[in-house]
């Protein structure tokens, strides 16, 4: 029986009353919303609308008159609109590969895992090998004897974040190829149409919302990205993130900077719109429970299968080759000067680098665990909890990862600069960064679970007698602790690689690992940054390894269709 | 032991989409004590509703509902004392069977070799003794519905709610649980609301019946009086099947009217409550097994479809007017058969037919 889901007007009891705890905890994620998403984000308005007390465009106007501002404008939309169509592109032939083609699940493995190296690697790590490969003096060069090839600027940008973003297209395609019922398919078949026509007629056309999404993802993730063109990018080729960055490190204008990052923020929040309200709302994919027998994928013919490989193969093994290419830059004494090997780097990263490493490891540590509790409590309230200001609560605990990270780190500087919330140069303001700006993966990890739990477990436990308190602890965590957890990974990798916001947080006191790898590079010290960023890398590795672990045990244990409709 | 519950004028109203929706609609009901009561109505007729504002999942927008004279309106649901069956078990799946089961126990604080105790009798009771170990995912359907009765009846709730319990399980199998249920249910004395969609389920397991439509209350009574004196025409086409012909009434003598149906004229009894006069148009309710073809007079009609079901024939049968019928004659080897295209005449004893106003 259905029963509308809409609220009920004339409740004589308000769900406040009925769950007493609700009240702190709503207080408390308000609080926090408030100091650290909004707060920010009106002080960065007021810097750059407010001149003399007077609302006033005339920072805005002199950025835009400005003919390397407005060009570092065009050039970050056009490198975004490149860089999402290149990925979407990459990343369908790789889902294709892995999702439709039948290949020896090892390999399958392989192609996926090889993959996930960009998602779980500093933002620079393509780049420096990009760099060791095709810049000056480049090794790739050498070895083809071409000269003359200036590898900085947009070609260089567009293919480092290429590699680095078409992971995101991939995870989100394979899903929806994956989801798409092969006998779909077979229907076309035996209807007469080619495999091709097939493919033409119905699985691409299936499978559009899904590339929607990813040109989405893509964008913004590109029109975001700080830490490529900082390396890569160049004089020639401004970009707005970097922009803004130099004008306030550089120049120590925070009113330019400001106005910079405003003009980010507007193409990032029209994605992230149109994200939320269209895309999001499109989906063909339908998931039954139906576990009916599955058909097989049928072969979509031997040359277009041949080619689907080839990419994927050459691609895999140029990133292959790439990571190696970091790895043996850390062993070498000094690049393409003296490539006898030596551990004296990784003595360096250790000692040098250790205070960087335990402030990075400290912080993470720090942020993963109150994220994860955020998650849950947001996740919670947002999904299963009706009243007023639900949407938008939800709404705000997105927003700083929907923002550029250079807005929010801009943001930040300017609120939390002076008083009365003073920050600067604490761990804090690091921490709640990261917290806000990477906790979203989690809340949307635990309201998709929600989503799948039904609401009468909750309330069978009250029914049996239990309040509020002990149905939340007892039966809503223990069921969303998966979810948690993978929230809680995401944020962890983030804490250790992210830069583009917290590289306007960092102090004497508190250092990153991430801002010592673009120390290295800007004093051209590849080695030492090569073997910062393989000391990265395995901590990441072995932190997200702990914490799948954590997940699968977890999951495992409530693996159970009882109860779940 | 056993407790009283009332609902007095009790609505809820839902805003759906800017509409205002009256879910349940000035329903009063009082359940004696260890008596059970089905809720039975079609899909969205408010019994789902009902069900779970009496448990405390939903707050009325309007009325009162107490149970043994205590009005608990506004008492949180883990303050009420009821246990609730759902429709899909509600199983904790990260528990085991024994956990599920001592989860209310140790909310009321039981422990140790009480709760141990009490769980092995609340699975004994059920049937489940040996699957305290095994995990919601590793149980059958059936064994998931008992291990979600053990769950309430261990607590000795004071009021037992069920919703569509057994709406999950296949047909046999339902069949058996009605049975079961309503062991326990008198074994243990529970006042218990139960609700279904399956007049089967509620004909078989009830004390009374609340049949319900549109949020409404459309009939109380006991299955009997549900299924002979339907008071109106809805309950008389939802509880089990009928024909309804109608006549003029040409005499009133008392309760019995002399009704002109096409081909005959019978005397059928008035249903309670109902007043007729001369010249009023009448529905008369004939269930199918009491309209079977006779010799001489009846109603004419020609066989539209004639299936053998075993123990009965089943006839659609088209009447002069353009009416379809059903007609089910038990059926033993030798008798006549009539098939597809015949014409035939149907009778019914008018003493088990009722008269409702059109």
């Amino acid at each position: 029986m259905n029963r509308p889901s809409a609220l009920s007007t004339p409740e004589k009891v308000s769900p406040l009353k009925r769950d007493p705890a609700l009240l702190p905890a709503l207080a408390a994620i308000w609080i926090s919303l408030a100091v650290f998403v909004l707060y920010p984000l009106f002080r960065l308005f007021l810097t750059t609308f407010m001149v003399e007390g007077q609302f006033s465009f005339a920072n805005l106007g002199a950025v835009v008159t400005n003919w390397y501002d407005r060009q570092a404008f065009l050039n970050s939309l056009w490198l975004a609109a490149t860089v999402s169509v290149s990925g979407t592109v990459l990343g369908y032939v790789y889902a294709f590969a892995v999702i439709r083609i039948a290949m020896p699940s090892w390999l399958k493995w392989l192609l996926a895992a090889i993959t996930t190296l960009p998602l779980i690697s500093p933002p620079f790590t393509s780049s420096i090998a990009l760099t060791l490969s095709l810049g000056p003096n480049g090794i790739l060069l050498k070895f083809f004897g071409i000269e003359n090839f200036s590898f900085y600027g947009f070609w260089g940008t567009w293919m480092s974040e290429t590699l680095t973003y078409f992971p995101v297209s991939f995870l989100t395609l394979s899903a929806v190829l994956s989801a798409i019922d092969p006998t779909l398919e077979d229907a076309g078949l035996s209807l007469g149409a080619s495999p091709g026509r097939v493919f033409r007629t119905v699985t691409f056309p299936l499978s559009t919302p899904g590339i929607a999404n990813s040109v989405l993802l893509l964008f913004a993730s590109s029109l975001a990205d700080f830490a490529t063109p900082l390396v890569l990018a160049g004089h020639s080729f401004p970009v707005l993130p970097t922009q803004a960055y130099l004008q306030i490190t550089g120049l120590y204008d925070l009113r330019g900077g400001a106005s910079l990052s405003f003009l980010l923020l507007l193409p990032a929040m029209a994605v992230y719109v149109l994200q939320r309200f269209w895309v999001g709302k499109k989906s063909y994919v339908t998931i039954s429970g139906k576990t009916g027998s599955r058909s097989n994928f049928k072969s979509k013919g031997m040359l277009a299968e041949g080619i689907v490989l080839g990419v994927c193969f050459f691609v895999t093994a140029f990133i292959l080759y790439l990571y190696s290419l970091i790895l043996w830059g850390a062993l070498v004494k000094v690049w393409g000067v003296d490539n006898s090997m030596t551990l004296e780097n990784f003595r360096y990263v250790f000692t040098h680098g250790r205070k960087a490493i335990i402030d990075t490891l400290s912080i993470a540590a720090v942020a993963t665990p109150l994220g994860g509790l955020m998650a849950v409590v947001v996740g919670y309230i947002a999904q299963r909890k009706r009243f007023f200001g639900n949407r938008a609560m939800e709404f705000f605990s997105m927003l700083n990862y929907a923002l550029p990270g250079t807005v929010v780190g801009i943001a930040y500087v300017i609120a939390f600069n002076e008083r009365p919330i003073l920050l600067t140069g604490t761990m804090a303001i690091l921490v709640a960064a990261y917290m806000f700006r990477y906790h979203a993966a989690g809340i949307r990890a635990v309201i998709a679970s929600l989503h799948q739990i039904d609401p009468s477990i909750e309330e069978a436990s009250a029914s049996l007698g239990a309040g509020a308190a002990r149905t939340f602890f007892r039966i809503t965590v223990p069921l969303v602790i998966p979810a948690v957890l993978m929230g809680m990974r995401y944020l962890f990798i983030h804490c250790m690689t992210a830069i583009s916001a917290t590289i306007f947080l960092v102090s004497v006191r508190w250092s990153l690992l991430t801002t010592r790898i673009l120390e290295c590079m800007t004093e051209l010290q590849f080695a030492q940054a090569c073997a910062f960023s393989v000391v990265l890398i395995l901590l990441v590795f072995c932190a997200t390894a702990v914490l799948t672990g954590l997940t699968r045990f977890a999951a495992g244990r409530i693996s159970g269709q009882g109860g779940r409709s | 032991m056993a407790v009283a519950l009332e609902l007095k004028k009790v609505s809820k109203v839902f805003q759906k989409d800017r509409e205002i929706v009256r879910a349940v609609d000035d329903v009063s009901m009082t359940v004696a004590p260890g008596e059970m009561v089905t809720f039975l109505g079609p899909s969205g007729c408010g019994k789902t509703t009902t069900l779970r504002m009496v448990a405390g999942f939903e707050i009325p927008s309007a009325g009162v509902i107490s149970i043994d004279g205590q009005d608990i309106t506004n008492v949180p649901v883990n303050r009420r004392d009821i246990g609730f069956v759902f429709q899909n078990y509600a199983l904790f799946p990260h528990m085991s069977v024994f956990e599920n089961v001592a989860y209310g126990l140790r909310v009321k604080g039981d422990r140790g070799e009480e709760v141990r105790r009490k769980v092995r009798e609340g699975l004994d009771l059920v049937g489940l003794g040996k699957a305290e170990k095994r995990f919601p995912n590793q149980l059958s359907g059936g064994e998931q519905q008992r291990v979600a009765l053990a769950r309430v009846l261990v607590l000795q709730p004071r009021v037992l709610l069920m919703d569509e319990p057994l709406s999950n399980l296949d047909a046999k199998l339902r069949i058996h649980m009605r049975t079961e249920i309503r062991r326990i249910q008198k074994h243990l004395d529970v006042t218990c609301l139960y609700v279904t969609h399956d007049q089967g389920e509620a004909l078989t397991m009830s004390d009374r019946i609340m049949v319900m439509h549109g949020g409404k209350v459309e009939q109380i009574g006991t299955p009997l009086e549900i299924y002979s004196d339907p008071s109106s025409l809805f309950v008389a086409d939802f509880i089990g099947q009928a024909n309804i012909l109608h006549g003029d009434v040409l005499e009133v003598s008392g309760k019995t009217l002399s009704i002109a149906l096409p081909g005959i004229t019978a005397k059928v009894r008035a249903v309670k409550d109902a007043s007729f006069v001369k010249g009023d148009q009448a529905a008369v309710v004939v269930r199918p097994e009491n309209l079977l073809p006779a010799e001489g007079e009846g109603i004419a009609g020609t066989i539209l479809t004639a299936t053998f079901l075993g123990g009965r024939m089943e006839y659609e049968v088209a009447l002069e007017g353009g009416q379809t019928v059903l007609s089910f004659d038990p059926f033993l080897p030798g008798k006549r058969r009539w098939t597809e295209g015949e014409n035939l005449r149907l009778a019914f004893d008018p003493a088990v037919a009722v008269a409702l106003p059109a």
